[in-house]
């Protein structure tokens, strides 16, 4: 009895275990500070070298001048290569603001800058990450060619000095009339991927009869290779931009991006597929000039070839099965040019650890004033919030209403913090979707009068009022207020009990049996499932208030939660009767995905099944319209026929709300917000960090 | 000092009608659970009657005309609470029920048969076992979904909102129950092994005693100390799993509440606690929460009160 | 006794096989299917590139082949003896393997290795396990032993209550509560809010340590700083229950015989009741235990996500919401095999602890 295990042993054993432990802790700590260390002296010595080759730069430059060569003022008359492109003078200065506030009199330079995202971020590799919050880490240490001024939605040139936008639409529209006036030939389907793909005999033959009633499609001919480009927008890189290894950028950088995204093993279908829609190649014509070839006329071409991030050839190729493996799997292996990069290490990051980027001293441009962007990971609101509260963090990003409007009760939280509110032309809009096709016949909803009438019953500024708090506004179409693309003429249909009512009832739909519901003529009450997503609150919020108003007029709702993945079946097969979600936007939106005929069926975005010719008509005229004037009246004139047709109920557009430290300065309001965190400045009285 | 410890039963002196926990316990559920379910006629046409149109109804502080308050959409708490009682009370006794006479069943089974059998069907139960748990309610009400909704609706017969409903509740209690009955089965093994091995159980089977016989009188009366004690405790557990579902968002479909739901609901005005200037939305937290809490611990002590009474060991009588 | 324990060892198999087979045929039957959500990932996308993408994740996971081999496929790859696995993991007949790594797949909705995945999560959720299993197994010990002493007293009853009012609590709920009074500056800022580390902790000294005259916590009381809410959270709950077993197990040995023998003997109380009691009475609990330790190793999800900390519960949710099924699937595996290993540890357990069972 006296040797078994007793209540000592078993508090001494306990006691052992964590003695271990905290050994082996300590050990994997050391383990640590060396890794530290180590790349202390990795960077050591890489800064040696950069220094070094600085002072062999300025050894040439040096000779040049004494030789004579160098032209001090020459102008761009010298540089044939620049003829055609945009006099770069003529160009914003993208660094002015940051010359600027380092004028003022309390500016200095340091201090951190701590975000909490509310998300876990899985990525930060670029074109492999998915997620919106890895593109905001992103931003920072990626740059493309040139970037919009947040002051004025301008292009102001980033790693490009200047560019070009070549229009070879004659050209482009000879050879393409040309080829399509020849009818396809059954050797030509033979050959198609199409074709081999079909297993069965039959498959095949129905895929034969069905391409060559088809006959050539624009899209094969534009993908030809004898065909000339439509567009092709030519960029001028500037000289001595590096990566913040010290490499230098230059247009071979530029050309790897694209083949990486392009290579079919790398795991990023998305940008392949759109990119693969648009660009028909990507070219260096010097070390410092790159050309982006057009399919297709696009409205957004220069917007695609502009924002086209670039990354370093050396460090992500070459693209051997190793390395496609590793740039697949990594979550963060992240290095660029831009003005911050990861302090781990451009490779070191792992999902769960705090995103901490730091100054990228070898930046070309002028160095932003934080010394380091840190992004923390704090899924509970409460707990952000609280955080903030603390001071452990210094932002709150686009804060949902209900916290902004807690934050803006606290009135001494308020007292050491400052915000911004704005509408910006890049927020997207929220709606119900009305279903007119659904198991091979038309719905209710095919009726142009009773989706009006829906909308009218829909009380949007209560919705706005309860579920955002008034932070919102009522769009009457897909285009946000804040875009050129919006047409103001168009006032969203008012919310009117009885006219929907009259709407409904010409519609056929009338109580017939005095029950309060109406009914059709063949005595159908008109009733409605509304599926939203059962996650968050704010569908929950909204869907019983939409039930309510169109209690009302006697249609019967009944709400359909689905979680996430059953949600996004039913929309894909379009199995539903109203569904609610959000569309994202850009500053100009392209809607073809959501409202162009073609994109019906197959899972695509058009599910509720609108068709409209007209609309059909007129969004491919404006996606192939380069002139913007003109374009803006084709989306203006889009705007009017989607309002009349309601085929979705627009119902909310957002407003950016942020609240962040008020030892900040410039930190202000713009088009696009809030102004960056990498223009903010903190006297030095006032840094925390 | 030693009399605290003597095994002497104090209970046993005491009168019966003595203000003892259990008592406490089940006046209390009573007073909870019966006006849940008594008002359901009522409750049921009530719940959903939303009065956001009327701006002094939504969010309306408890008052004569509203005990409890109202919700975002001016709907009476009272009424929720009430069906949501009703909802949590059904899914917790049903979930437990269905855990007791799955575990009890396979239990004794397997650690009195014993040999091969009772190495399968503890490995099934090991399966199981060794699955997150959530993962498991999923995958119980992934795979029974179909089938209830096909009993719900077309056998069943009721109307297509019903159904939705009735379904869901069906699903959530059959995918708890499934999963709870685990625990329970394992430690009705071990007690059965470890009495099977004593001498009266060995001298049964010398009588030649039929298996079922012998489960019922002699097992099945060792035995009930440790389900009473397990199935009052699963109860509470499948109150709170569903309440935990809910906050998840797997639980019971809203608009149709249950205390899970509201409390989920009512933990979102816990941010107001972090600052004082906010105003608190105290009823939409306080009602649901004390709700649950204290049906939880009146089972509890109901539970506790009952194994008192029926361990084999220690009846007064 | 090795006999037995070989022979359990090799029936993991099966089970396991079993249990991976459940769960991926539901999880391909299920309403919303295999990786469903990826595909609606796209959002404003073109048809076009829609229909791509769905190809593409089809092409990848090999979901266009019939279920069967799919599970096949899946088996191969995560069996150590088999054959090497080429493209969405079709199985190179031609090569086979004895020994190989397993390779649980890649997880579809985080684009990255499972194994990576778990690397990461795992060691999170052990150490607050590691920290909260003992605490809670050791006062509910205690706690059950006192209650069971002074049974009906006031001790008895004030703990089984406090107890049972601290299980009535959601987690949640507490968890938002601590989080509002213990680390907000309105009231008592004595813990942070949430995350594992502070944020300038990876340049800290290890230990608490005095730099240029100022205290410096070090990494290693921060960590345990940071851990001291999500602890409480994570094992006030588990009170009740584990104590009210031991109490009633303690209770069920005071009656018993050989106690009324040891006490005719005139052994002292304390004596009887540690020495003869006590260890008979950790039986429930080690059955208890053996379930309530895989369970914990599936992570809490609502702690996780109250204190932002990256761990298995999260991950698993996750996993099951995205319908990914190779995280799901290992997840399955992984905590299949750990609570295999955990109930044998505690069947070994009960045959040490109570010499009429034996496993011979």
């Amino acid at each position: 009895m006296e040797n078994r295990f007793g209540f000592k042993d078993f508090v001494l054993m306990v006691l052992l275990v964590a003695i271990l432990a905290s050994i082996w802790i300590a050990m994997k700590q050391f383990d640590r500070q060396h890794e530290t260390l180590r790349t202390v002296a990795e960077e050591v010595k890489q800064q040696a070298a950069a220094q070094a080759r600085l002072e062999r730069l300025l050894a040439q430059i040096d000779s040049k001048i004494e030789e004579g060569g160098f032209a001090i003022g020459a102008g761009q008359g010298r540089m044939p290569m620049l003829e055609g492109f945009v006099d770069p003078k003529e160009l914003p200065d993208p660094f002015e603001e940051l010359v600027r506030i380092k004028a003022e009199d309390d500016y200095a330079d340091g201090d951190w800058v701590v975000d909490a995202f509310s998300v876990n971020v899985a990525k930060i590799t670029p074109f492999i990450s998915r997620d919106f919050y890895g593109a905001v880490v992103q931003s920072y240490v990626v740059e493309s060619q040139a970037g919009r001024d947040p002051h004025n939605v301008q292009w102001s040139p980033q790693l490009a000095r200047t560019w070009k936008i070549q229009d070879n639409l004659g050209d482009w529209q000879a050879h393409v009339d040309a080829r399509m006036a020849v009818p396809l030939t059954e050797e030509e389907v033979l050959a198609e991927a199409g074709y081999e793909a079909a297993e069965k005999d039959e498959d095949r033959a129905a895929y034969l009869a069905k391409r060559l009633e088809e006959g050539r499609l624009l899209d094969d001919v534009v993908s030809e290779e004898d065909c000339p480009p439509a567009l092709v927008v030519t960029f001028n890189l500037r000289r001595g931009v590096t990566f913040s290894d010290g490499e230098p950028l230059t247009a071979n950088d530029v050309v790897f991006t694209y083949d990486l995204v392009m290579n079919p093993e790398i795991d990023s279908p998305i940008y392949r597929n759109e990119y693969g829609l648009k660009f028909k190649s990507v070219e260096a014509i010097d070390d410092f000039t790159v050309a982006f070839s057009f399919k297709k006329p696009f409205f957004d071409a220069f917007q695609e070839a502009a924002a086209f991030s670039v990354l370093p050839k050396h460090f992500y190729g070459p693209l051997t099965p190793e390395q496609i493996e590793r740039i697949n799997s990594l979550p963060g292996l992240l290095m660029g040019s831009g003005p911050y990069k990861v302090s781990y290490g451009p490779e070191d990051w792992v999902p769960g650890k705090e995103i901490v980027l730091e100054r990228n001293e070898r930046y070309w441009g002028e160095p932003s004033p934080a010394a380091r962007l840190v992004f923390k990971e704090i899924t509970s609101d409460v707990a952000r919030l609280t955080a903030f509260r603390n001071g452990d963090i210094d932002l709150f990003y686009r804060a949902v209403p209900e916290q902004y409007i807690e934050y803006l009760k606290d009135e001494e939280l308020v007292a050491r913090s400052q915000s911004v509110e704005a509408f910006r032309p890049n927020d997207g809009y929220g709606w119900i979707a009305w279903n007119q096709l659904k198991n091979g016949g038309p719905t209710p909803f095919a009726d142009k009068r009773v989706r009006q009438a829906m909308t009218m019953l829909i009380n949007r500024q209560q919705i706005i009022d309860v579920a955002l708090k008034g932070y919102g506004l009522i769009p009457s179409g897909p285009f946000n207020q804040q875009s050129p693309q919006y047409n103001h003429e168009i006032e969203p249909l008012p919310y009117d009990v009885e006219a929907a009512k009259t709407l409904l009832a010409e519609a056929g739909y009338i109580d017939r049996d005095g029950d309060g519901v109406v009914e059709s003529s063949d005595g159908k009450p008109l009733k409605f499932k509304h599926t939203i997503p059962s996650s968050g609150n704010f569908w929950h919020e909204v869907a019983p208030l939409i039930k309510d108003s169109l209690a009302e007029a006697g249609v019967l709702m009944e709400i359909d939660p689905l979680e996430w993945s059953v949600f996004s079946e039913k929309v894909r097969s379009s199995d539903f009767d109203a569904i609610s979600m959000a569309w994202g936007a850009n500053i100009e939106t392209d809607i073809h995905h959501a409202f162009h005929s073609s994109n019906i069926g197959n899972g695509a975005n058009n599910f509720p099944a609108y068709a409209n010719p007209e609309i059909d008509k007129l969004i491919e005229k404006a996606r192939v319209t380069l002139d913007e004037e003109e374009r803006m009246a084709i989306w203006h004139q889009v705007h009017a026929i989607l309002n009349e047709d309601q085929p979705y109920t627009f119902l909310y557009v957002r407003k950016f709300l942020t609240f962040g430290d008020s030892r900040f300065q410039n930190f202000h309001p713009t088009r696009m917000g809030v102004s960056d965190r990498s223009v903010w400045y903190v006297p030095s009285g006032l840094q925390k960090y | 000092m030693s009399t605290a410890v003597l095994p002497s039963n104090p209970s046993r002196a005491n009168p019966r009608w003595r203000l003892s926990p259990g008592w406490v316990g089940a006046v209390l559920l009573a007073v909870i659970a019966l006006p849940c379910f008594l008002t359901l006629p009522w409750s049921l046409s009530r719940y959903d009657e939303q009065r956001s149109d009327q701006v002094e109804m939504i969010h309306a502080a408890p008052s004569w005309s509203e005990p409890m308050g109202t919700d975002g959409l001016g709907r009476s708490l009272l009424w929720r609470s009430l069906l949501g009682g009703a909802i949590s009370l059904t899914i917790g006794i049903s979930a437990a029920l269905i855990a007791v006479i799955i575990g009890v069943t396979w239990g004794a089974a397997s650690g009195y048969i014993g040999g091969k059998t009772d190495a399968t069907m503890m490995r099934a139960v090991d399966v199981l076992y060794g699955l997150p748990y959530i993962l498991l309610v999923v995958m119980v009400s992934l795979a029974l979904q179909p089938a209830i909704e096909h009993l719900t609706g077309p056998v069943l017969g009721f109307s297509e909102t019903v159904a939705g409903n009735v379904s869901g509740i069906l699903t959530l209690l059959l995918a708890i129950g499934g999963v709870s009955w685990l625990t329970m089965s394992r430690v009705i093994r071990g007690q059965v092994l470890s009495l099977r091995s004593q001498p009266f159980i060995e001298a049964t089977k010398a009588v030649g005693m039929s298996p079922v016989r012998v489960f019922r009188l002699h097992l099945l009366p060792n035995l009930i100390g440790v389900i009473v004690v397990y199935a009052t405790l699963a109860v509470p557990l499948a109150i709170l799993q569903e309440s935990f579902l809910s906050f998840l968002g797997i639980g019971v479909r809203l608009p149709l509440p249950s205390w899970g739901n509201l409390a989920s609901m009512g933990v979102k005005e816990l941010p107001a606690l972090t600052s004082p200037d906010l105003p608190m939305r105290w009823w939409l937290l306080v009602f649901p929460c004390t709700l649950l809490g204290l049906t939880l611990m009146a089972l509890n002590f109901l539970g506790d009160a009952l194994r008192d009474r029926f361990d084999p060991k220690r009846t007064p009588r | 006794m090795l006999s037995y324990l070989i022979r359990r060892l090799l029936l993991m198999i099966p089970t396991l096989i079993g249990v991976t087979a459940v769960v991926f045929f539901t999880m391909a039957l299920s309403p919303g299917g295999v990786g469903g959500s990826e595909a609606a990932a796209g959002g404003e996308l073109e048809g076009k590139s829609q229909q791509a993408q769905l190809e593409y994740i089809n092409e990848r996971y090999g979901l266009n082949e019939p279920l069967l081999v799919q599970y096949g496929r899946w088996l191969n790859r995560v069996s150590p003896v088999g054959f090497e696995s080429g493209q969405a993991g079709k199985v190179e007949w031609g090569s086979p393997r004895l020994l190989k790594w397993p390779d649980l797949g890649e997880s579809m909705s985080k684009r990255r290795p499972v194994t990576d995945l778990y690397r990461e999560a795992l060691p999170v959720t052990l150490l607050l396990n590691v920290l909260t299993s003992p605490i809670t197994f050791l006062l509910s010990i205690i706690a059950g032993i006192q209650m069971a002493r002074r049974r009906g007293g006031p001790v008895d009853l004030g703990l089984g209550t406090t107890f049972l009012g601290l299980w009535s609590m959601p987690q949640i709920w507490v968890g938002v509560l601590l989080i509002g009074y213990l680390a907000s500056n309105q009231y008592l800022q004595w813990f942070p809010t949430g995350g594992l580390s502070s944020t300038r902790a990876g340049e800290w000294p290890f230990l608490p340590s005095w730099i240029d005259g100022e205290f410096n916590r070090g990494w290693l009381l921060d960590r345990a700083w940071h851990l001291v809410l999500p602890v409480i959270c994570l094992a006030y709950a588990d009170f009740a229950f584990l104590s009210k077993l031991m109490r009633s197990s303690v209770l069920e040995n005071l009656s018993a015989d050989f106690v009324r023998t040891a006490r005719a003997k005139g052994l002292r109380e304390k004596v009887v009741l540690y020495q003869h009691v006590f260890r008979n009475s950790l039986l429930p609990l080690i059955t208890v235990s053996a379930g309530v330790i895989p369970a914990l190793i599936g992570g809490s999800v609502i702690i996780e996500q109250i204190f932002s900390i990256p761990g298995m519960g999260k991950l698993t949710i996750d996993g099951i919401f995205a319908r990914d099924r190779e995280l799901v699937l290992a997840g399955a595996l992984v905590s299949g095999v750990l609570g295999l290993v955990f109930i044998l540890i505690a069947d070994l357990a009960y045959a040490v602890a109570d010499p009429r069972v034996s496993y011979e």
